[in-house]
C-alpha cells in the first residue's frame, strides 16, 4: 500500500478482486510462491506464519492510520501478511493484557498509545505491567497536545489564561477526551504548575470534547494537534500554545506552553509505539525495530501525520524502554498531586 | 372491575414484581457509589434515583394488579419451559466450545441442542441443515470476514484445509493477476 | 440566484469526479457486499463497515469513496431488511422497523416492507444529498449549538417518544424505560473511571453491546416464542405472500410518512450520537399520532415502516454533516468512514470544501449515486429475501441462532458477549411473557449512558445550577415537547377513563 495505486487498466477486475477479497479470506493467504517456500513450518523461524498487530484503539484516528501504513512495512519486511487486531475495550487495557499473555515468539505485538503507561498508575487493578510484561520495539510517533480556547476568551496567551482562571477560580471548564487521557493530565499539570482551579469537563472521546469547545460551551481543551490541525486552521478555536517541550514545525509561530514564566519543562505529549510481550527474542524485536522504523519514515506518514503536527520518532528499543520508564514516574507523580484516581 | 384481590394470573402483578426488584438490585449495588452533589454528581448519583425511580414504577405496576381483573390481554399465559432453556443453553454451549473445539464441533452440538426442541426428529434434513450451516460460517465469516474461529481443535489439521483451499484457489488468483 | 447556480455547477462538478464507468462498478460492488454482509443476522451495520472497510484501501481515492459510500448504504439497508425478515436490529435505528415490519413479514408482506423501506430511503436520500449540498454549513452550526442541557433535554423527548410507541400500558412502557436506563449504566463511569454493576467482571468494564441487548431481547426472545407451539407445522409466516413488487397504494399510503420521515430524520441526523435513533423513534410517534385509524401499528401498518426507514436513511445521510464540516465524526460508523477517508489521504473538515472541491462534491455525487445504486439493486433481490422465509421454521431457527452466536462472538472476538445473550434472552422472554415490550427499554438502554453523561456535564458547567435546563431556548423547547407528548397520551385515556366510570355509575 505504500505505493499510490496506479490507474487500473482493468476497473471490472479491479473491482472484482476487491469483491473476491471480501468475500473469502483468500486474499491474505499467501500466494502460491510463498505457501511453496514455508511448506515445512517448524515453529522456530520467524515468522512462519501471519503477524498479528494488536491496536489498543477502535478503527478510525491516528493509530489505525499507523497501523494500515505500518502494517505493509512489516510484510514487505517479514514476508508474511499482518493482521490487524483491533481491541479497543476498557481503556486498552484488554488489548495491553492480551499481548502480555500472548507468545512471545515475535508473532504478537502491541500498537500501545499514552493510555498504555497512565492506565498503570490511574487504575487499581490493570492486567499488565507496562515495564515488566513487555519488550520495547519502538516510539513510533509523538503527538503533543494543542491548548486551544473558543474565540469568545479573552485569553490570547497562556499568562492571559493563567491570569483569568486566578481572578476568578472555576470559571473556566475545560473539556478532555476522558478521565486519564493525556489531555486530561496536561491540564492537571497546567494547574499544579499555575496554582490555577478549572473545571475538567470529560467527555467520550477527543472529537465531541473539541466539538464543544468549538460551540462554546465549554472554553478551552488541550487537544491532540492531529485532530484539532484542521479546526485550528479554519479559525474555529484559537490555539495559545503547544504542550511540546519545544515548538511544532505543523505551527512555528505557536509557542510551547513551557516557554512561559512558571512551565519550565512543562512537556505533555501522547504518542504511539509498537511493544511485544517480554520474552521476545532479542533479534526479532531488532527486526521488528527496523521495519517500524523504515515505515515511519515512509513520506505517506509525514504528509498525513507529520504535517498536522504529529512527529515522527522511530526510536530504537533502548530509548524507547527509557521513555516508557520515564512517562510511568512522571505520571505517578502528577496523578497522585492532582488527586485524579478513580473513586 | 374487581376488588382488592391478589391475582397470580395478572401479567402487571410479576411485571411490577420485577421491577421492584431490579429497582432494589440497583439501589443495593449502588450504595457504594459516592453519591456526590448536584454539581459534581458521584458516579452513585444517577443509578440511585434510577433504583428509587424503578422501584416507584414497579409499586404502582403491581399494585394496580390488587385492584383490577387482567383484560384478555393481561393475563398470564403458560411458559415455553422447553425452548427457554434449549435456546439459551445451545447459544451458551456453542460459546462454551468455539475457542477450545473448534467449528465443526461447536457448530454440531449447538444445531442438536436445539434442535431438541422440535417435535420430529429428522436427520436428513438435519445434516443438510449442518452441512449448510457449517459452510456458510467457515466461508463467509472465518475465512471471508475474518472472525478468528478455530476451525477444528487442532490448529493443524485446519490449517491443512486452509492450505488446500488456498493452493485450489491459486490458479483463480493466478488468472485475476493479483 | 447565483448562490443556487454556484451549487449546481459544483455538484455537476462533483458528478463529472464521480461518475464513470469504472466509479459504478465500485459503487455497484460496494452496495452488494455491503447489503450482503449487512443483511447476515448477527451483523450490524457497524461491523460489516469494520469488515469491510479494507477492500477499498487499495483503490484510488475516489473509487474508495464511492465504494464506500456503497457499503455504507448496503450495509444500513442490509440491517433493515434483517429486522423485517427475522426481527433482528442491527443498529439502534432500526430498532422501530422491526415492530411493524417483522409484523409485516408474518402477515405475508414482506415483500411490500421492504419494497417500502427502499423507495422511502431513496427519497429521503435524495432530499437529504440536496441538503447536504445547500444547507450542510448553517446546520453545522445549528449542532454547535447543542451543548449538555440540549442534549440531555433531547434525549428526555426522545424516550417520552418511545413510550408513546408502546402498544400496552403507559406504565410499563415507562418502567422498560428505566430497566433500560439501568443495564445502561453497566460499565466504566465516564467522569469518575468507576466500574458499575460489573460485578466484578473485566469484560463488563465497557458496558453491554446494544447488539448483545438487542438479539437477547428480540431475536432470541422471539425465537422462544415461536416455538412455544411444539407443533413442527407451526407457521411463523403465512403461505400467502402477496406480491413482492410495491403496490402503487402502498406508496400512495405511505407518501406524507415518507416526506414526515426525511426531514425529521435530516434534522436529527446532524446530532451527533443520538440522531439517527432518536429520528426513527420520533418518525414513529408521528405516523402513529398522525394516522386517522391507528389500530393496525404494531400489527403491521405500512407507515409504521415507510416513517422510520426513511427517518434513519435520512438521518445516516445528514450525519455525514458534522463529519464534512467540521472534521468531527458522530457516531462509531462516522469514525470509521472518517478513519477510511483520511486512509485515502482525504482529511474531511472545513477546509475540504474549498481546497479539495473535487473530492467533497465528488463525495456528495457518491452520495447520491449509492443511494440510487442500493434501490436499482435492491428492488430486485427483495424476491430472494422473501423466498428465504420459505424455509421450514424449524431448520431457519437454528441458522438464526448460529449467526447471532458469531454475530455476538465477532464484537469483541469473546465467547462472553453470547454468553450474555443467552442469559439476556431469559430475562428478555420473561418480560415478554408479563406484557412488557422491549422497544422502549433498548432506547432507554442506548440514551441512558448519553442521558447521565450530559445531565452530569450540564450540572458542572453551570456550576450546580438546575435551571439551564429551562434558560436555554433549545432545551426549553425540547422539554416543552416531551411534556405535550406525554399529554397527548396521557389526556385521550383519561377522558376514556372518565367516561367509563361515568358509565359505571349509571
Amino acid at each position: 500500500m505504500s505505493r499510490t495505486p496506479a490507474r487500473p487498466r482493468w476497473p471490472m477486475r479491479r473491482a472484482m478482486m476487491a469483491a473476491l477479497y471480501a468475500a473469502g479470506a483468500w486474499g491474505a493467504t499467501p500466494t502460491f510462491a510463498q505457501l511453496a517456500l514455508k511448506a515445512s513450518p517448524d515453529g522456530q523461524a520467524w515468522p512462519s506464519r501471519p503477524l498479528r498487530m494488536i491496536v489498543a484503539s477502535a478503527p478510525g484516528g491516528p493509530s489505525d492510520l499507523l497501523a494500515r501504513l505500518v502494517g505493509p512495512a512489516l510484510t514487505d519486511a517479514s514476508g508474511q501478511p499482518v493482521v490487524i487486531d483491533h481491541r479497543s475495550g476498557a481503556n486498552g487495557m484488554i488489548a495491553g493484557e492480551l499481548t502480555a499473555k500472548a507468545d512471545a515468539d515475535g508473532h504478537t505485538f502491541l500498537l500501545a498509545n499514552a493510555g498504555f503507561v497512565i492506565n498503570s498508575v490511574l487504575y487499581a487493578k490493570v492486567p499488565y505491567d507496562p515495564i515488566r510484561d513487555f519488550a520495547p520495539i519502538s516510539l513510533a510517533i509523538s503527538v503533543p497536545n494543542v491548548l486551544v480556547v473558543h474565540p469568545s476568551v479573552p485569553a490570547k496567551s497562556v499568562a492571559d489564561l493563567v491570569a483569568l482562571a486566578r481572578a476568578k477560580p472555576g470559571s473556566i471548564a475545560v473539556a478532555s477526551a476522558g478521565t486519564g487521557s493525556s489531555g486530561h493530565l496536561a491540564l492537571a499539570l497546567f494547574q499544579q504548575l499555575s496554582g490555577t482551579e478549572m473545571i475538567h469537563v470529560p467527555f467520550k472521546g477527543g472529537g465531541p470534547a473539541l466539538a464543544d469547545v468549538m460551540g462554546g460551551q465549554t472554553q478551552a481543551i488541550f487537544s491532540i494537534s492531529v485532530t484539532s490541525y484542521p479546526i485550528i486552521k479554519s479559525g474555529r478555536v484559537r490555539p495559545l500554545a503547544v504542550t511540546s517541550l519545544k515548538r511544532l514545525s505543523a505551527f512555528p509561530d505557536l509557542p510551547a506552553v513551557a516557554e512561559s514564566a512558571g512551565f519550565k519543562g512543562y512537556e505533555v505529549t501522547g504518542w504511539f509505539g509498537f511493544v511485544a510481550p517480554a520474552k521476545t527474542p532479542r533479534s526479532v524485536v531488532q527486526r521488528l525495530n527496523a521495519a517500524v522504523v523504515r515505515a515511519v519514515q515512509m513520506p505517506e506518514l509525514q504528509e498525513r501525520l507529520g504535517n498536522q503536527g504529529a512527529e515522527l520518532v522511530g526510536s530504537t528499543p533502548e530509548v524507547f524502554g527509557t521513555y516508557l520508564k520515564a512517562e510511568q514516574a512522571k505520571w505517578a507523580k502528577v496523578i497522585r498531586q492532582g488527586g485524579i484516581k478513580p473513586e | 372491575m374487581g376488588s382488592f384481590k391478589f391475582r397470580s394470573n395478572h401479567q402487571d402483578f410479576w411485571a411490577g414484581l420485577m421491577f421492584l426488584g431490579l429497582g432494589a438490585l440497583a439501589v443495593y449495588l449502588s450504595r457504594d457509589y459516592p453519591l456526590g452533589r448536584a454539581m459534581r454528581m458521584g458516579p452513585g448519583y444517577f443509578p440511585t434515583y434510577l433504583g428509587w425511580l424503578m422501584i416507584t414504577v414497579g409499586a404502582i405496576v403491581g399494585g394496580r394488579s390488587f385492584f383490577k381483573d387482567p383484560t384478555e390481554e393481561e393475563v398470564t399465559t403458560k411458559w415455553a419451559v422447553v425452548p427457554l432453556a434449549l435456546m439459551p443453553a445451545s447459544v451458551a454451549i456453542f460459546a462454551l466450545l468455539i475457542d477450545t473445539v473448534g467449528l465443526v464441533i461447536a457448530v454440531a452440538v449447538m444445531l442438536l441442542l436445539a434442535n431438541a426442541s422440535v417435535k420430529n426428529f429428522r436427520p436428513v434434513e438435519l445434516i443438510v441443515n449442518y452441512i449448510v450451516l457449517l459452510c456458510i460460517a467457515i466461508f463467509v465469516f472465518q475465512r471471508g470476514l475474518g472472525v478468528p474461529f478455530h476451525t477444528f481443535w487442532e490448529e493443524s489439521l485446519g490449517k491443512a484445509i486452509t492450505e488446500l483451499g488456498a493452493l485450489l484457489w491459486t490458479p483463480f488468483r493466478l488468472m485475476m493477476g493479483s | 440566484m447565483e448562490f443556487f447556480n454556484d451549487i449546481f455547477g459544483n455538484l455537476i462538478m462533483g458528478f463529472g469526479v464521480a461518475v464513470s464507468l469504472e466509479n459504478l462498478v465500485y459503487c455497484f460492488v460496494g452496495c452488494l457486499l455491503g447489503t450482503l454482509v449487512g443483511v447476515l443476522p448477527g451483523i450490524g451495520p457497524v461491523a460489516a463497515i469494520a469488515l469491510l472497510l479494507p477492500t477499498t484501501f487499495s483503490l484510488p481515492p475516489v473509487g474508495a469513496m464511492i465504494m464506500l459510500a456503497g457499503i455504507y448504504y448496503g450495509a444500513a439497508y442490509g440491517g433493515s431488511t434483517t429486522a423485517v425478515l427475522v426481527n433482528l436490529p442491527g443498529e439502534s435505528s432500526s430498532v422501530v422497523t422491526c415492530l411493524d415490519g417483522h409484523a409485516m413479514a408474518k402477515n405475508g408482506r414482506a415483500g411490500h416492507a421492504l419494497a417500502i423501506s427502499a423507495i422511502g430511503s431513496f427519497f429521503a436520500g435524495t432530499v437529504c444529498t440536496l441538503i447536504i449540498a445547500f444547507a450542510a454549513p448553517p446546520l453545522a452550526e445549528v449542532a454547535l449549538k447543542f451543548g449538555a442541557p440540549e442534549y440531555f433535554s433531547l434525549m428526555v423527548f426522545g424516550l417520552i417518544a418511545s413510550a408513546v410507541l408502546a402498544r400496552g400500558s403507559l406504565m410499563k412502557a415507562l418502567g422498560m424505560i428505566v430497566v433500560g436506563l439501568l443495564f445502561g449504566i453497566i460499565g466504566t463511569d465516564v467522569n469518575s473511571g468507576m466500574s458499575r454493576f460489573t460485578f466484578g467482571l473485566p469484560g463488563l468494564s465497557d458496558g453491554i453491546g446494544f447488539v448483545v441487548i438487542a438479539m437477547a431481547f428480540f431475536g432470541l426472545g422471539e425465537i422462544i416464542k415461536n416455538l412455544e407451539t411444539p407443533n413442527d407445522e407451526r407457521q411463523v409466516f403465512t403461505d400467502k405472500v402477496s406480491g413482492l413488487m410495491p403496490r402503487w397504494v402502498d406508496v400512495k399510503d405511505s407518501a406524507g410518512a415518507i416526506v414526515r420521515g426525511t426531514f425529521i430524520g435530516g434534522f436529527f441526523g446532524t446530532l451527533p450520537g443520538t440522531g439517527p435513533v432518536v429520528a426513527s423513534f420520533a418518525s414513529y410517534a408521528i405516523e402513529k399520532k398522525v394516522a386517522k385509524d391507528n389500530s393496525q401499528f404494531g400489527k403491521g401498518d405500512i407507515r409504521g415502516v415507510a416513517g422510520p426507514e426513511s427517518a434513519n436513511n435520512a438521518a445516516a445521510q445528514t450525519a455525514f454533516i458534522p463529519t464534512l464540516t467540521l472534521g468531527i465524526p458522530g457516531s462509531g460508523t462516522m469514525a470509521l468512514m472518517l478513519g477510511a477517508l483520511m486512509i485515502q489521504g482525504i482529511a474531511p473538515g472545513p477546509q475540504v470544501m474549498t481546497s479539495r472541491p473535487d473530492l467533497f462534491w465528488g463525495l456528495i455525487a457518491s452520495m447520491w449515486v449509492g443511494n440510487l445504486m442500493l434501490v436499482i439493486l435492491n428492488l430486485p433481490l427483495i424476491g430472494m429475501w422473501v423466498q428465504l422465509l420459505k424455509v421450514p421454521y424449524r431448520m431457519l431457527f437454528p441458522a438464526i441462532l448460529l449467526f447471532m452466536c458469531i454475530g455476538t462472538y465477532s464484537l469483541n472476538n469473546s465467547i462472553q458477549d453470547p454468553l450474555l445473550m443467552a442469559f439476556f434472552g431469559v430475562v428478555g422472554y420473561a418480560f415478554m411473557k408479563f406484557g412488557c415490550e422491549p422497544a422502549p427499554m433498548l432506547l432507554g438502554f442506548i440514551l441512558g449512558p448519553l442521558m447521565e453523561e450530559n445531565l452530569r456535564r450540564a450540572l458542572l458547567i453551570s456550576r450546580g445550577d438546575p435551571t439551564v435546563f429551562v434558560t436555554r431556548p433549545i432545551s426549553l423547547a425540547f422539554l416543552v415537547l416531551a411534556a405535550a407528548s406525554l399529554l397527548v397520551v396521557i389526556l385521550p385515556a383519561v377522558r376514556k377513563k372518565r367516561d367509563e366510570a361515568f358509565q359505571g355509575d349509571e
